[in-house]
């Protein structure tokens, strides 16, 4: 990729950010701007139960003593530090794309939170030191415990508040570095001045620990309120409904974190049961989170790969028309050329005669005048088949789309030596629709009858096309060949993108051929044909049943009124 | 729809051709088709004109032409390479001069063994096209009146 290129990437997004975030078609592919869907909000609701069943236990035998694991808090606070660093950086990438600063704020929370922890691990007593590193004393530990709950609403509460506020002053791409560098820096600085004013300050601060194991009369008097204050910040947290799957699983880590919280209020003595259980949950619930993120993540990146893939079919589909049509124009346009310039020639020896023949020029001037005009009906006719805007619908005579697009393939059918049979019912019900579009379609199905003829030297090479009233007021046009027929390996997926049974092509251009019809509410099949040959068969319905613009992004939206006219028109004036 | 144009001028081509001596344009288009049968009639050569190649088979002139002009694409049901291999199949086949609005390359490989014929891609250079209609007709461009 240049840098020319980049520019023009970056530009483009930085164009697409500055509409509001809810248009920005990126948003599907984030996990931080794509909505969780019913299925996913009950699933967190499920792990929700669950960890409330979790924490009942560990409530009810809260006071049991236990074994003293020494190992225990380092293991644990190991593995927080490893999802919360991953989490942290996961939300970092999505706040380079969005570079919203909720995200920002809640990446800084959980990067916190887990610097937090390795201060925690080395200064729990008997854990690396009988009395723990870093030159800590007694207390330092339970608070930096207490401080790791703070970090984590705090950004939680920061987050929920930030994510629905529009930044006023976007933070541009270029800068992007910049303040998760400084962001990085400041958590790293603020880890490391709580850890050294908690151990500095801890003479100055209530005390927690009557020992080792035991919690102090001060734990209960001020631990507990503290911890009652950060319970209720999760209040806001908790009140605010998930519009994004980061919401949703935050939402989800706040619970679990809530329920550390009181299980942490009621230990009396570590090494209890509750001590232990208190941990784990901690353990639980980052890693559930972490892997919420990552597993959803990993879904919208295989959507976002699929989609591309699609788009790729897609444009194939269009391709595929688009070369049709300019074949067809080419050849259209090459009549009018070819008899001004023989007039041209012409004139020029009647011009030369004695006498000149007067009569014979004037009839000569007024042909060319006319093929100046034919010339440009022709160019009419194929802007007006495509100018339409994707809402336009319009009352669409099928058995004409029919004939526009045979009369478009008709260069290429000929030169196959494809003979066309048309058995079109009169008067069928008109359809509502996109011209453009339908039209696209059938080329679609005409080009796959007419390249699965190729390979065909032993039969006649027909499509016969039929058109059919489908009750109630609907229609059904089905084009029939006598080609190869569909390749039994791909029969199941042809409308998967990149399933092709030609050589060159990527894909068969018929999930954008699905999709339009879908958008009209009607269904398109491609069914084997006996003997030989296949059957691609469009039905659709009377009315649309969706609004064709959502599906068909890559239509040109120039805005023009559609006049009903086509090459077939031009070509036999 | 035939025109059948006479010769305008004295001393025209077609006196030294006799006017059993025609040249037939086949083509759909109008435009072009008169305006070839315009062009010949110019340069003195009898012409006339048939809009599909049902129409030339079911015309029955005394003499067959000595030339055709014929659109490789026509629209009705028999294509000008279909209608070259009626003729050729009848063993009545005059020299042809293809025309066509195709580019070379869709045309392909659908061409074998033009023999005699040509091919023009429209729009052509008339004096091209002249040319090789005086050489068909028996008279080379050093003897033709364009």
């Amino acid at each position: 990729m240049t840098v020319g290129a980049m520019d023009q990437a970056r530009d483009a997004r930085n164009q697409s950010l500055r509409a509001p975030l809810d248009s920005w078609p990126g948003r599907a592919f984030l996990i931080s701007t794509q909505p969780p869907t019913p299925k996913q909000r009950l699933i967190a609701r499920l792990l929700g139960v669950v960890l409330l069943g979790a924490f009942s236990v560990a409530f009810a035998f809260r006071h049991v003593p236990l074994a003293r694991q020494d190992a225990f808090i380092p293991t644990t606070n190991s593995i927080v530090f490893v999802d919360d660093l991953i989490t942290a950086l996961l939300l970092y990438a999505q706040f380079s794309v969005t570079r919203s600063r909720a995200l920002l704020v809640l990446a800084s929370g959980f990067l916190l939170k887990a610097f937090i922890h390795v201060a925690h691990a080395l200064s729990f007593p008997g854990a690396f030191a009988p009395l723990g590193l870093l030159s800590a004393d007694l207390q330092t530990t339970a608070w930096l415990h207490l401080s790791q709950f703070a970090a984590f609403i705090v950004a939680a509460i920061g987050y929920t508040v930030l994510r629905d506020r529009p930044d006023r002053t976007p933070i541009s791409d270029q800068a992007v570095a910049f303040p998760i560098g400084a962001s990085i820096a400041a958590v790293g600085i603020t880890a490391l001045a709580l850890t050294w004013g908690l151990t500095m300050a801890s003479a100055y601060l209530p005390p927690l620990m009557a020992d080792v194991v035991h919690m102090s009369a001060g734990y209960r008097r001020v631990g507990g309120p503290l911890l009652a204050i950060l319970a209720l910040g999760s209040i806001i947290v908790f009140r605010r409904r998930a519009t994004s799957m980061v919401d949703l699983w935050l939402q989800l880590a706040t619970w679990s974190w809530l329920l550390d919280v009181l299980l942490t209020a009621s230990i009396q003595a570590r090494f209890s049961l509750v001590f232990y259980a208190h941990r784990s949950m901690a353990v639980v619930s980052s890693g559930f989170v972490l892997i919420a993120l990552l597993f959803e993540s990993l879904m919208l990146h295989r959507r976002l790969v699929l989609a591309m893939a699609a788009r790729a079919q897609e444009r194939e589909g269009h391709r595929t028309a688009i070369d049709i049509i300019v074949g067809s124009l080419a050849h259209e346009l090459r009549q009018p050329l070819a008899s001004i310039l023989v007039n041209e020639s012409a004139g020029r020896i009647l011009i030369a005669a004695e006498p000149p023949e007067r009569e014979e020029l004037r009839a000569t001037f007024t042909d060319i005048g006319a093929s100046v005009l034919r010339a440009n009906e022709v160019i009419d006719s194929v802007r007006n088949m495509f100018t339409a805007s994707p809402r336009d619908h319009r009352q669409i005579e099928v058995n004409d789309l029919v004939r526009q697009a045979v009369e478009l393939m008709h260069v290429d059918l000929e030169g196959h030596r494809v003979v066309v049979s048309l058995e079109l019912t009169p008067e069928l019900p008109p359809i509502q629709g996109h011209r453009g579009q339908l039209l696209e379609v059938l080329l679609n199905g005409l080009k796959n009858a007419d390249d699965s003829l190729a390979s065909v030297s032993d039969r006649r090479h027909e499509i016969h096309i039929r058109t059919v009233p489908l009750a109630p007021n609907g229609v059904s046009i089905s084009i029939e060949d006598s080609g190869g027929g569909l390749d039994p390996r791909v029969r199941g997926r042809l409308f998967e993108p990149y399933q092709s049974t030609k050589p060159g092509g990527t894909g068969l251009g018929l999930s954008i051929c699905r999709s339009i019809v879908w958008a009209h509410g009607g269904t398109l099949s491609l069914v084997p044909r006996v003997p030989h040959g296949a059957v691609f068969r469009v039905e659709l319905p009377p009315s649309p049943a969706g609004d064709v613009s959502t599906t068909h992004p890559a239509t040109p939206q120039t805005a023009s009124a559609s006049r009903p006219s086509s090459i077939a028109v031009a070509s036999t004036l | 729809m035939s025109t059948v144009a006479k010769p305008q001028r004295a001393n025209s081509v077609s006196s030294t051709l006799g006017l059993e001596r025609w040249v037939a344009v086949v083509d759909d288009d109008e435009f072009v088709r008169r305006s070839l049968a315009r062009l010949l009639r110019a340069n003195g050569i009898v012409a006339q004109t048939f809009q599909s190649a049902q129409e030339y088979l079911s015309s029955t002139p005394t003499t067959g032409p000595a030339c055709i002009i014929l659109d490789v694409h026509l629209r009705d049901v028999m294509t000008g390479m279909e209608l070259r291999e009626r003729l050729s199949a009848q063993g009545s086949l005059p020299p042809i001069i293809f025309i066509t609005g195709q580019d070379a390359q869709e045309l392909g490989p659908g061409l074998p063994g033009l023999g005699n014929s040509a091919i023009l891609r429209k729009p052509f250079d008339p004096t091209v096209l002249l040319d090789l209609v005086l050489q068909r007709v028996g008279l080379g461009p050093a003897n033709g009146t364009v």
